[in-house]
C-alpha cells in the first residue's frame, strides 16, 4: 500500500469496489445463511416460548402445590388445635373424676372416723356407767351390810309372810 | 315334821332369827328350823322349805336393782 497519505483519485473506485464487495457478500450470506439462521432463530424463539410456557406451567403448578400445602398446613393447625382442645377437655374430665373420687373417699374416711368415734364414745360411756354402778353397789353393800338392824330383818320377814306369801296362818 | 333351812346374814341376831322361825311356823305350821350363816347375803335371810326358796337377802335385792339399772342403759 502506498504511503499513508491517501490518494484521492483512487478512493472512489476502491470505495465502490468495497461497497460492491459488501453488497455481494450480503447477498451471498443472505441467500446462504438467512433461511437457516431464520429457521434457527424461529426454533430458538419457539424453544424459548416453550420453555417460558413450561416455566409458567411449572410456576402455576408450584403455586398450586404451595396452595395445597398451605391448605394442608392450615388443616393441620386446625386438627392440632382440635386435638389439643379434645385432649384438654379429656384431661379436665379426668381431673374432675379424680377430684370427685378423692372427695368421695375423703367423705367416706370422715364418716368412718365419725362412726368409730361415736362407737368409742358409747363404749366408754357404757364402761363408765358400769363402773359407776359397780362403785355405787359396792358402797351400798358395805353401808347397808353394816347398818341393817334386827328391826329391818323383822320387817323383811313380815314382808315375806304378809305380802309375798299373801299372809294368813299356814294350813 | 318338815324341815326348813334358814340362811342368815352375819348381822342377823338370835332374836331376829327367832322371829323368822315364829313367822314360818305361823305360815306353814310346825316346822323344824335349821340356821346357817352366809356372809355373802350382806343382810336379810333366805328360807329353803318344801323345795322352794324364799329369798329376802340384801344381796339379791341389790342385784335386782342393778339388773333394772343395766336394762335401762
Amino acid at each position: 500500500m502506498e504511503s499513508l497519505g491517501l490518494d484521492l483519485s483512487k478512493i472512489p473506485i476502491d470505495f465502490l469496489l468495497n461497497i460492491l464487495n459488501i453488497v455481494l457478500l450480503f447477498v451471498i450470506v443472505r441467500s446462504l445463511a438467512y433461511k437457516p439462521i431464520r429457521k434457527f432463530m424461529d426454533a430458538r424463539t419457539a424453544r424459548v416460548a416453550a420453555e417460558a410456557a413450561k416455566a409458567e406451567e411449572k410456576a402455576a403448578e408450584a403455586q398450586k402445590v404451595k396452595a395445597e400445602y398451605e391448605e394442608k398446613l392450615q388443616n393441620c393447625e386446625a386438627e392440632t388445635q382440635a386435638h389439643r382442645q379434645a385432649a384438654r377437655r379429656e384431661a379436665e374430665a379426668e381431673a374432675d373424676a379424680i377430684r370427685a373420687e378423692a372427695h368421695a373417699e375423703a367423705q367416706s374416711i370422715l364418716d368412718d372416723a365419725r362412726a368409730r368415734a361415736k362407737q368409742e364414745h358409747d363404749e366408754t360411756l357404757g364402761t363408765m356407767q358400769r363402773d359407776v354402778v359397780d362403785l355405787a353397789f359396792g358402797i351400798s353393800e358395805k353401808l347397808l351390810g353394816h347398818s341393817i338392824t334386827d328391826a329391818d330383818t323383822k320387817k323383811m320377814a313380815d314382808r315375806l309372810f304378809d305380802e309375798s306369801l299373801s299372809g294368813g296362818k299356814a294350813s | 315334821m318338815k324341815k326348813a333351812k334358814i340362811l342368815c346374814a352375819a348381822n342377823v341376831s338370835d332374836d331376829a332369827y327367832a322371829y323368822i322361825c315364829e313367822r314360818i311356823a305361823g305360815r306353814f305350821g310346825a316346822v323344824n328350823c335349821e340356821r346357817e350363816t352366809d356372809e355373802s347375803l350382806l343382810g336379810g335371810f333366805i328360807v329353803l322349805y318344801d323345795g322352794k326358796i324364799y329369798d329376802m337377802s340384801l344381796r339379791t335385792q341389790l342385784q335386782a336393782m342393778r339388773g333394772s339399772l343395766d336394762s335401762k342403759e
